[in-house]
């Protein structure tokens, strides 16, 4: 194969394995190739051999059919609930692929009719708010954790990584009482405080693995300047680290727009329903209508289908910077 | 109607009675306020002879189902000959300005239509808002459980699941409606009502106290396509009368081969496996209360539902994915003309006949009776759901519910619930002016549901069909044998109901 | 520190409490950036975790009404019940199965997306994958019941459609097929992080080690063995762990494409603890099995942080 870089399979498969060779011609006759020996040119002729059939699979055409058919199991269903949205749910019956007459009725019916919009409204709300809390709280102490020594923080941090090993599962139950107890059963801010639960030792971690890719040097540097460890945070370091931030930011709105379960058990109604509560309850209701379901699960997905388009980088970022160490 | 024994309180509900925190009892102040506006007084001219009050033409004229959201307008509405008790608005009653009625149901009131009616006379001659908050059954039993328990005062009014009832009155978690009923009442309403809201089994309160009012009374009928039966050659007519399994299961193996099913049932979850399962034993003669006032669930009847539930899924002659149906995923198949025949409550009539054309492509028809079993009879299962009053609610909500209650005992709420949105009346007068109106599509096959309806309920219903569904289900797909199944189902039982 | 400012705040009243306040602040920086999220979190996992252990070791009687302390009767009673083992057992296949998928086709997604050279139609591609991940867990249940839907599904109609099947097929209604296509739905929505991240691992070999290799006259079979695989390995394991400990402990999927049917198949003991816990109320025994679970989630996550350590030292030796 040719080319220095591995990578480059832009160029692969067509050419011959002829780079290396110390003797720059194709296969001849009888006489040994390479003059190393008949040994030798046994082992090379093998390597080609078992080199090709590589060659054939890293070429362009493999490798974009394997992307294609992946993107292909990916974006199908995706594709099939939104063809099934535009349809009626009537029409639903005649089993067709197409919608015949494609209408909005069905989003009418869902948003509208069902009252779905509000289940909108909620979700954006406990998203938006539930991530401002918890960048408020987790970058701070992301800072700490990344700058700071103190007796027992290697404990803190374990233990904030604890929080997140934890399954949720299990303190649905003590949240459920906890929260009836406390009034905030079926409302906005029960579902909030779930998720801050749920994603604050994600972004501490994140926020600390980000805080430490920016070098101490520069908090001394303000520090000198006259700022006190404050203003060095807020003015200098934390600019510095606002690709990572936007990463949580991101990662932690996605998370919590699609959360399910402590949605599913706080609320009651679609007062502080979220999304895919309602759309989970949508099924198995008096009759499962499939269309309308489907016309949920559609506006379910765009937003977060936008932010993948727009911030695809920054997720990445978050989602691998938070690994590293 | 036959009217069947129930348990009383057994050791282990006594227990759950006994312990726990203390309920809002016996609260004077409500009590009180409700005896003196004096329910009871002339009950019957309020609330079943004042419909003679009301014409039928003007009766008829109500919303059409696709397009209108509220009743106000309509002359149905504005003509219903119902009044609150005199002299309510002198007692603490008079205070309330709206409360809150967790109905059971989609999310928009989209199916229930007649109780939004209900509501909606409620408030213009009160002048109390209703707050409805809906949520569906399964959702709803929890959600009432957890917030019955906790002792949360709201909602003030709310649907009870039939089965749950006598489970709520155990703990204490209903409050006693007495003032709203007399002993000569219950000849005016079907045996079920009784059966539904009375009940001695409350640990805290001596004697007999009725714990509800009417909501809904479910019963199931046949439901027939006449035009996809014909397809295979078999004669519609022969489904009108008398007919058995006999014709059941020819009608499943006609259909054989095609893309359309025979038959199809319920087994997806606790509740609506259950639905199907009691159908199918109530149809032999079986029964799950035994004589000796027992539940018994290991017995041949009991047997024999399992052994067909399985034969007639492994022969492909109902969807193999009856084991996941719930609700919705019956009607979805009846409407997408995938099934030709289907047990189900009777709300399926109208929503059907919105779609089908009566007679020709859909008919309602009785159940049929088994080929097997002591007893068969197309009988149907009744499954009513009350409306009760929240024990921790505030004395004046009570109050402002016993009046609801009032109205849900009342002609006009019983006329709407069977006339418009095909349930059965907990009333008898509404049955004999539909007859005679010749009002309702099928009414002779409803009337006859409630006549062959069996009802049983018995204290932790719920939970033995929830603990029960794991082996019927791996009977159905023939993991385990039927008898493995009711023997397991048995031990159960006898351990939960210390029997 | 530096204890001059260049600036002097003037003396008044206010002043001198404002510089109070900043050296305040300054000491207890750390107590101060980090105290609020300490808070919360004692508040919101703590106490609700006390209670959770607490509550295990209670038995209730139905409807949440606790009774007496008994530590061990859950538990036994969890042992004992073989809807519990069938659980457990639903679970291992749910997780494992839907890791080893999602493991071995982020892999070679991985691998065929890094050998695309354009940055931008990586891009494009990756956005393209990402959007399972994006998808509400809920509505990927949804979506897949709807898809394989016995009457109405679009599988079945294709496969009919084609020929390949004769008559509609129950694949939800089926226990082994239920169990696969909820391992199918499980694995669609970890796929594209399990790649994003053996990606990252696969980007950050450097390419010298591939040369060097290439030199030594190894196939590109045999670099993957040598070169690319070591250097893998630590995000694999992470991706891998991750995947696993999510799909372990798993509710939104399975509850929405099956809730557990037909026939307790795809019960895991996520769903398990919601109907013991939730729908049948039985707070301590579902406290109990929660314990079981987070028990098993950590046994696991320290062994394989464990196996991840030896196996990043031995490489960075």
């Amino acid at each position: 194969m040719s080319g220095e870089r591995p990578a480059t399979a832009s160029d692969g498969g067509t050419a011959t394995a002829s780079g290396t060779r110390p003797v720059a011609e194709a296969d001849g006759g009888t006489a040994t190739e390479s003059g190393l020996g008949a040994g030798f040119d046994a082992g090379l002729a093998s390597y080609r051999r078992r080199q090709r059939v590589w060659d054939a699979l890293e070429s362009p055409y493999v490798v974009h059919l394997v992307l294609f058919l992946a993107v292909f199991f990916i974006v199908a269903p995706l594709v099939w609930e939104l063809l099934t949205s535009l349809k009626t749910n009537a029409a639903v019956y005649n089993l067709t692929y197409l919608p015949r007459d494609p209408t909005l009725a069905s989003y009418y019916d869902a948003l509208i009719d069902r009252g779905f919009w509000r289940a909108v409204v909620n979700s954006v709300i406990i998203a938006s708010v539930s991530t401002a809390v918890v960048m408020a709280l987790g970058t701070p102490a992301g800072y700490v954790f990344s700058r700071y020594r103190f007796p027992y923080d290697n404990a803190v941090f374990t233990f904030v990584l604890f929080t997140r090993l934890f399954p949720p599962i299990g303190l649905v139950v003590p949240y459920y009482r906890i929260m009836s107890e406390g009034g905030l059963l079926n409302t906005r801010l029960g579902i909030v405080v779930a998720n801050v639960y749920l994603w604050l030792p994600l972004v501490v971690y994140v926020m600390r693995n980000f805080f430490i890719t920016i070098p101490k040097e520069l908090d001394e540097a303000a520090r000198i300047d006259g700022c006190t460890k404050l203003q060095a945070f807020r003015h200098v370091v934390f600019p510095a680290v606002l690709p990572g931030f936007a990463a949580g930011t991101i990662l932690t709105f996605l998370y919590s727009w699609r959360e399910f379960l402590f949605a599913f058990t706080v609320s009651t109604n679609l007062s502080s329903m979220t999304i895919p509560v309602a759309t989970f309850l949508f099924v198995g209701d008096t009759s499962i209508q499939w269309a309308s379901m489907a016309a949920a699960a559609v506006v379910a997905t765009i937003p977060s289908a936008f932010v993948v388009f727009f911030f695809q980088r920054y997720i990445v970022v978050g989602l691998t910077g938070g690994l590293k160490g | 109607m036959k009217r069947r024994r129930f348990l009383t309180a057994t050791a282990a509900a006594s227990v759950m009675g006994m312990t726990g925190t203390v309920q809002g009892q016996q609260d004077d102040t409500y009590l009180q306020a409700a005896r003196s506006i004096g329910f009871d007084q002339n009950w019957q001219q309020r609330r079943i002879q004042a419909a003679s009050d009301w014409p039928m033409e003007q009766r008829m004229d109500v919303p059409d189902r696709q397009q209108d959201t509220t009743w106000t307008g309509t002359g149905s509405f504005q003509s219903a000959p119902w009044e609150p008790p005199e002299g309510w608005q002198d007692t603490i009653a008079g205070e309330v300005d709206s409360i809150q009625i967790l109905n059971h149901g989609a999310a928009n009131m989209e199916f229930d239509p007649a109780t939004l009616a209900t509501h909606e006379l409620f408030e213009e001659k009160t002048g109390i808002t209703v707050e409805p908050l809906e949520i569906g059954v399964d959702q709803a039993n929890l959600r009432e459980q957890q917030f019955l328990s906790a002792q949360q005062g709201e909602p003030q009014v709310m649907n009870v699941d039939g089965p749950l009832t006598p489970v709520f009155v155990q703990q204490g978690f209903l409050e006693v409606v007495d003032p709203l009923y007399t002993s000569e009442m219950w000849d005016s309403y079907i045996p079920a009502l009784r059966s539904l809201v009375e009940w001695d089994i409350n640990p805290r309160l001596e004697g007999t106290h009725q714990y509800g009012f009417p909501n809904i009374a479910e019963g199931t009928v046949g439901n027939l396509r006449p035009d996809l039966v014909q397809e295979q050659d078999i004669d519609p007519s022969r489904f009108d009368g008398e007919w058995s399994w006999d014709l059941l299961e020819e009608m499943m193996q006609a259909f054989e081969g095609t893309d359309v099913f025979g038959y199809a049932y319920y087994a997806g979850n606790p509740v609506y496996l259950f639905y199907s399962f009691r159908q199918l034993l109530y149809q032999q003669g079986g029964r799950l209360v035994a004589e000796d006032g027992t539940v018994q669930v290991d017995t041949g009847p009991a047997r024999t539902v399992l052994q067909k539930m399985f034969e007639w899924r492994d022969n492909g002659w109902v969807p193999g994915d009856v084991i996941a149906y719930g609700e919705g995923d019956l009607i979805d198949l009846f409407l997408a003309g995938r099934v030709a025949y289907a047990d189900a409550f009777s709300d399926f009539v109208p929503r059907s006949l919105e779609q089908y054309e009566a007679d020709t492509q859909y008919r309602a028809v009785q159940p049929p009776m088994a080929n097997t079993g002591p007893d068969p009879s197309q009988a149907s299962l009744v499954a009513p759901n009350c409306t009760a009053i929240n024990p921790f609610a505030d004395a004046a909500q009570k109050v402002a519910g016993l009046i609801y209650g009032d109205l849900r005992l009342s002609y006009p709420s019983q006329w709407w619930e069977f006339t418009y949105e095909g349930n059965l009346s907990f009333m008898d007068k509404v049955y004999d002016d539909a007859a005679a109106g010749d009002v309702v599509q099928y009414g002779d096959v409803l009337g006859n549901a409630v006549d062959n309806g069996v009802l049983e309920l018995f204290p932790q219903q719920q939970a033995i069909f929830q603990r029960l569904t794991d082996p019927f289900q791996r009977a159905i797909t023939g993991e385990i044998s039927a008898e493995e199944a009711t023997a397991q189902g048995q031990e159960f039982i006898d351990s939960a109901l210390n029997q | 520190m530096a204890s001059e400012t260049r600036y002097r705040a003037p003396q008044t009243s206010f002043g001198r409490l404002k510089r109070r306040v900043s050296a305040f602040a300054n000491d207890h920086i750390r107590a101060l950036l980090l105290g609020p999220t300490l808070l919360a979190l004692v508040i919101i996992f703590v106490y609700p975790v006390a209670f959770l252990v607490w509550s295990s070791l209670h038995t209730t009687l139905g409807f949440g009404l606790e009774t007496q302390f008994a530590p061990t009767a859950n538990y036994q009673q969890m042992l004992s019940d073989p809807v519990f083992w069938n659980a457990v057992e639903k679970t291992l296949i749910y997780s494992f199965g839907s890791l080893l998928l999602s493991l071995s086709v982020g892999l070679v997604v991985a691998l065929a997306l890094d050998k695309v050279v354009r940055r931008r139609v990586r891009d494009v591609y990756t956005t393209l994958l990402l959007l399972s991940w994006a998808v509400p867990l809920s509505i990927v249940g949804v979506t897949w019941r709807w898809m394989f839907n016995g009457q109405l599904g679009v599988v079945n109609k294709i496969l009919l459609d084609l020929g390949v099947l004769s008559s509609a097929y129950s694949w939800l209604g089926n226990s082994l097929s239920a169990m696969v296509i909820v391992i199918l739905a499980d694995s669609w929505s970890r796929i594209p992080f399990a790649t994003v991240i053996m990606l990252a691992g696969l980007q950050a070999i450097p390419r010298e080690q591939y040369d060097a290799a290439k030199i030594d006259g190894a196939t590109t079979f045999q670099r993957f063995r040598h070169v690319t695989l070591p250097y893998l390995r630590p995000s694999f394991f992470v991706a891998g762990l991750i995947t696993w400990m999510f799909a372990f402990r798993a509710f939104a999927i399975p509850m929405a494409t099956t809730s557990g049917g037909p026939a307790g198949a795809t019960e895991v003991l996520a769903i398990y603890i919601h109907r013991f816990g939730i729908q049948l109320t039985d707070y301590g025994f579902a406290s109990a099995v929660s314990m079981f679970l987070v028990a098993v989630t950590l046994v696991v996550a320290a062994v394989y942080v464990n196996v991840i350590l030896v196996q990043i030292q031995e490489i960075e030796a």
